[in-house]
């Protein structure tokens, strides 16, 4: 997989947002529907994050493989935890008929069931959507800024930024030691014994952690040689909030306080159509 | 003139340049290695990560903070790679994260007095051990986010994480700070 | 006196040895001082006595006075030394911290706190007087080993030092790309800066006027003194001098160490056959329909400039790059078709950068590794480690066995790198750079017992003056192409070649042309010089 971090929605509304909004959006967004039952919002949530998404212009050839990754393995995950087994708690609207019964796992599955495997596929694949323009709509460098700016200690905002840096060359590194290893001989063997497999990767991951971290003394030592570490640092991106970032954020809080009393005030059970 | 170079242990909590990097590179590293993982045969959704190794390594061999930050920082980038969104799963990061930053409080108190190779190696274990079992308890949240009963979550959730974190972290862990205790002596810094 | 240095004496505490004794140095405006000696003498170590990271990041006691910008070193921290001390470390890899060209132009003076406007005017200034404008908006990891040096030395220059220290800058460009970057810290110095320079390749360096030179042995002082000077005393075979100056010394010259001529095989087979290859990273190819053969028995050097596609062409004879087009030949069968072991045996692969070869805990399990993967005993493999660390100068080394290979110095990780290989007997032995960053005598001693053993070396190198000397063959990439291929002889005297294709002629080069005709090979420097009239 490629681990170098993409830039794809430059120009869109969201690229042109202050990176803070990007950030605070999906937080917002995480505490709006975080155990919310009810299909039919959730549904609507659903549409938010939708129209969010398409706003940032991220275009689909180049993360089409990583949202069928995604999709799969959410509808795994959603599938295991309420059709196969009944792993979750809940309250339905009203008493729900069984439909079938899994089989194997003799699970009853209710139309209740359904319904709140929906949402909670809904949920998950909406949290998804709100989390891509972060990957994709905030530019290389501006990350440690953004942290910087929301009061986070300057030195471990640059810390992300760095993190970044450090990425595509821990990538290459690895590359490098599975080719060291495979000119004198050694092929890395394919076995399904989990604990084989974990001996086979110890030739990679430690030598790639000590070639890390002295490399990274070096780095650390450049860093001092060049000032690092003063209590006040200029950051070159200048961050401002505009008006459209303001109502934008405004409306996404707006969201989440309206669905916070929704789910403490209003009942919000599952819903059985 | 003569100068001494008075270079005690820097303070635990301190962030100079040293934990930055290190805490970045921490990061880097557990983002890659994190992307190779496999399941368990015969389980749904049990990863072996090995790359877990590195959170309480980080933590203890370069502090709490550094410790928290790989484990914070490289969860939430895997999770950004492989689409979840950095934000979705975010009570498994910070369980990710408390690991570090527990290793380090735990190496910092016990095991940094250790003179014999052996026991401190041992300590390292039990250390990774005791500290993931703590910090993934707090996933315990996930009976509340996504409405699962606690016989699920233990044995969907945390039991079986447990069980391949204990895996990596028993075989790994040490296994990098043996390597790395004499390179670091040799580096000397 | 910007750098005011008086007998200083530096030990690391980690080994208890003492490193550097009763070293002097002056550096002030305007001065240039070029640092020279054996790896290992201390040079690195009085680069960081200066710029504070010994003793404020490395456990090391100093004694003696060490004055940067008028006050003790040690009183200063690396912080405020930065201002006045500029480092740019030898690998350009691990200095940089931006994750693009500009914000890493911006790093410095972003933690001196300045305001905006003043960052922004410094890189644009300093991007225009280095020449990298059109590089700012991209990002670092995808640049050349050359574009990065100079980017790395630009980020040092934003911070406006008076004194600018440099360790090894030449070990790994091109001869054009140094010449950029040394014509640009002499453009420094002339502009009222000052430079310290540590480098092997004297001669390259000598172009740009230091005004005075130090050479260390053992950590002590051998020579203190101006260019001329230098070059009267300088030990030949140590230290690479121009031509010129050793046809001065003729006398002098030390008897040269023969290296036994390639076995001249008429009908050679043909080793590596590359037909029509397009080799490349992704999308983007880096070679394209190469047609190369390479015989069985030839000792074939690689030039190039930084990014030709040197490293990518000898890849593919192991297989770490396939050929999107063409097909790749060994020993007269398609590669695909050899196994990963039998690759191994046939050729032995020496990656450019040591570290990256190296992931043993112990340099004997290091040893053992390919050995093992070949199913030998563990007899045999203590033999072949034996005898490989013994030909690689590498055995006199106290417990050598037992220690990690990191805790080598540089210059013995190179070589354990090629241990490495040797120990596994191949036939072909593929050297990509083995003497960046060494010095002459080592480089000597090593490439002669490397090709006294083995029938056939394909090696890459910057250093044109080791492939003249050493190679029977060269080929040289640019463009994409292979655009010469011909005995050294010959090349010398195709004096359009050289500056068309990133490489330099040398003085040797130029005394190879005037005095020998163009064909054969080209005797060692010293037989040369003590044939030609003074
Ligand atoms: N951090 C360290 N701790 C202990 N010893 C060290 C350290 N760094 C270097 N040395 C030792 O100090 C001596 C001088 O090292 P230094 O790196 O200054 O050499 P150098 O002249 O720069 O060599 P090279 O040309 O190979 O870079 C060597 O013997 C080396 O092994
Ligand atoms: N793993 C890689 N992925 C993508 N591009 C690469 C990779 N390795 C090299 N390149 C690119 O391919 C081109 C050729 O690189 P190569 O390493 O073969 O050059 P080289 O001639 O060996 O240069 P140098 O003298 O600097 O070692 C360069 O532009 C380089 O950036
Ligand atoms: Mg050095
Ligand atoms: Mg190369």
């Amino acid at each position: 997989m490629d681990v170098t971090p993409r830039y794809l929605g430059g120009d869109s509304f969201l690229g042109r947002r202050d990176p803070r909004v990007l950030l605070l959006v999906p937080v917002c967004y995480l505490v709006a529907v975080a155990r919310l039952d009810d299909l039919r919002v959730m549904l609507l949530c659903g549409l938010v994050a939708l129209t969010y998404y398409l706003s940032a212009g991220i275009p689909w050839r180049a993360v089409r493989a990583n949202w069928a990754f995604v999709l799969t393995l959410m509808t795994i995950t959603v599938l295991v935890n309420s059709v196969f087994t009944d792993a979750l708690q809940i309250e339905t609207t009203t008493e729900a008929p069984t439909l079938f019964t899994m089989p194997i796992t003799g699970n009853a599955v209710t139309a209740a069931t359904l319904s709140y495997s929906g949402t909670l596929l809904i949920r998950f694949v909406s949290l998804a959507m709100m989390g891509f323009p972060v990957a994709f709509c905030i530019a290389p460098g501006d990350l440690g800024v953004t942290f910087a700016r929301l009061k986070v200690s300057q030195r471990l905002a640059f810390g992300v930024d760095l993190t970044f840096r450090f990425l595509p060359s821990t990538a290459a590194g690895m590359q490098e030691i599975i080719d060291a290893q495979r000119v004198r001989g050694y092929n890395h063997p394919r076995t399904n014994n989990p604990i084989k497999r974990l001996k086979s990767l110890k030739p990679i991951v430690i030598p790639l952690t000590v070639n890390s971290l002295i490399d990274a003394e070096d780095t650390s030592n450049a860093m001092d040689l060049r000032g690092f570490g003063a209590k006040h640092r200029t950051w070159m991106r200048e961050l401002a909030f505009d008006r459209t970032d303001h109502l934008l954020l405004a409306a996404f809080a707006a969201l989440t306080v309206a669905l916070l009393s929704y789910k403490i005030f209003g009942n919000d059970v599952v819903w059985v159509p | 003139m003569s100068t001494e170079s008075v270079s005690p242990r820097a303070p635990l909590w301190e962030i100079n340049s040293r934990v930055v990097v290190f805490a970045a590179v921490g990061a880097a590293l557990y983002a890659v290695l994190g992307l190779i993982s496999f399941t368990i045969p015969g389980t749904q959704n049990v990863d072996i990560r090995p790359a877990f190794a590195l959170v309480p390594f980080f933590g203890m061999r370069f502090g709490p903070i550094a410790g928290f930050f790989v484990g914070l920082v490289g969860n939430m980038v895997i999770d950004q790679i492989k689409g979840y969104g950095a934000l979705t799963y975010w009570n498994w990061s910070l369980a990710n994260a408390l690991t570090g930053l527990l290793a380090g409080i735990l190496f910092a108190l016990v095991a940094s007095r250790l003179q014999k190779e052996a026991v401190r190696l041992v300590a390292v274990g039990v250390i990774t051990w005791i500290a993931m079992l703590i910090a993934f308890a707090t996933t315990f949240t996930d009976m509340w986010l996504q409405d699962m009963n606690f016989a699920t979550w233990a044995s969907v959730a945390f039991g079986p994480l447990l069980l391949s974190n204990t895996l990596v972290a028993l075989i790994l862990t040490p296994a990098l700070d043996a390597v790395w205790e004499p390179i670091s002596k040799r580096i000397g810094r | 006196m910007i750098i005011d240095i008086r007998d200083a004496s530096v030990r690391y505490r980690t080994t208890g040895r003492q490193v550097l004794s009763d070293v002097s140095l002056q550096v002030g405006p305007g001065d240039f001082a070029l640092v020279s000696g054996p790896s290992g003498c201390g040079k690195s170590t009085l680069l960081r006595m200066v710029n504070g990271l010994v003793p404020h990041s490395y456990r090391a006691e100093v004694t003696g006075q060490v004055n940067v910008g008028g006050e003790p070193v040690a009183g200063q921290t690396i912080r405020r030394l930065s201002t006045i001390v500029g480092t740019l470390l030898q690998d350009p890899h691990k200095q940089i911290v931006g994750a693009t060209v500009f914000t890493e132009l911006a790093f410095g003076p972003e933690n001196l706190g300045l305001p905006r406007a003043e960052i922004l005017a410094r890189i644009e200034e300093v991007a225009a007087r280095v020449g990298i404008t059109h590089l700012l908006r991209r990002s670092t990891h995808e640049l050349s080993g050359g574009e990065l040096q100079m980017v790395a030395f630009a980020g040092v220059l934003v911070m406006r030092p008076r004194v600018v220290v440099v360790d090894e800058p030449l070990a790994n460009l091109d001869p054009a790309a140094g010449r950029r970057l040394l014509t640009e810290l002499r453009g420094f110095v002339h502009g009222g800066g000052a430079a310290v320079v540590v480098e092997h390749r004297v001669e390259e360096l000598l172009e740009f006027g230091p005004t005075q030179v130090l050479y260390l042995e053992d950590g002590r002082p051998r020579y203190t003194g101006d260019v001329p000077g230098f070059l009267r005393a300088a030990p030949v075979a140590h230290v690479k001098l121009p031509f010129e100056a050793l046809v001065a010394r003729a006398d002098e010259l030390p008897d040269v160490p023969a290296v036994p001529p390639a076995a001249t095989v008429t009908h050679e087979p043909t080793r590596l056959h590359y037909r029509r290859v397009t080799l490349g990273y992704g999308e983007r190819p880096v070679l394209r329909e190469v047609d190369l053969a390479l015989g069985a028995t030839e000792r074939v050097a690689v030039l190039g400039r930084n990014g030709a596609g040197k490293s990518t062409l000898l890849r593919a004879a192991v297989r770490l790059v396939e050929p999107s087009t063409g097909e790749v030949r060994v020993d007269g069968e398609p590669i695909d078709r050899r196994s990963t072991l039998s690759l191994a045996t046939t050729f032995g692969y020496v990656f450019q950068n040591p570290s990256q070869a190296l992931f043993s805990a112990t340099v004997a399990e290091e040893l053992a590794f390919g050995p093992r993967n070949l199913g030998w005993t563990a007899g045999q493999i203590a033999e072949v480690s034996e005898e490989a660390l013994a030909t690689m100068l590498l055995n006199h080394e106290p417990d050598i066995m037992k220690r990690s290979p990191h805790t080598l110095s540089h210059g013995q990780q190179r070589r354990l790198t090629v241990a490495l290989a040797l120990a596994m007997r191949p036939e072909t032995l593929i050297l990509d750079e083995p003497t960046a960053g060494q010095d002459l005598h080592t480089t000597t001693t090593f490439m002669e017992r490397v090709l006294g053993g083995l029938r056939s070396v394909y090696f890459i190198t910057h250093d044109v003056d080791l492939a003249l000397t050493s190679a029977d063959r060269i080929v040289i990439v640019d463009g994409g192409r292979i655009v010469a291929d011909a005995s050294p002889a010959e090349l010398a005297h195709r004096e359009e070649l050289w500056a068309a294709s990133g490489l330099r002629a040398t003085s040797l080069v130029r005394a190879v042309r005037d005095r020998l005709p163009g064909t054969g090979t080209i005797p060692h420097p010293f037989q040369l010089a003590r044939l030609t009239p003074q």
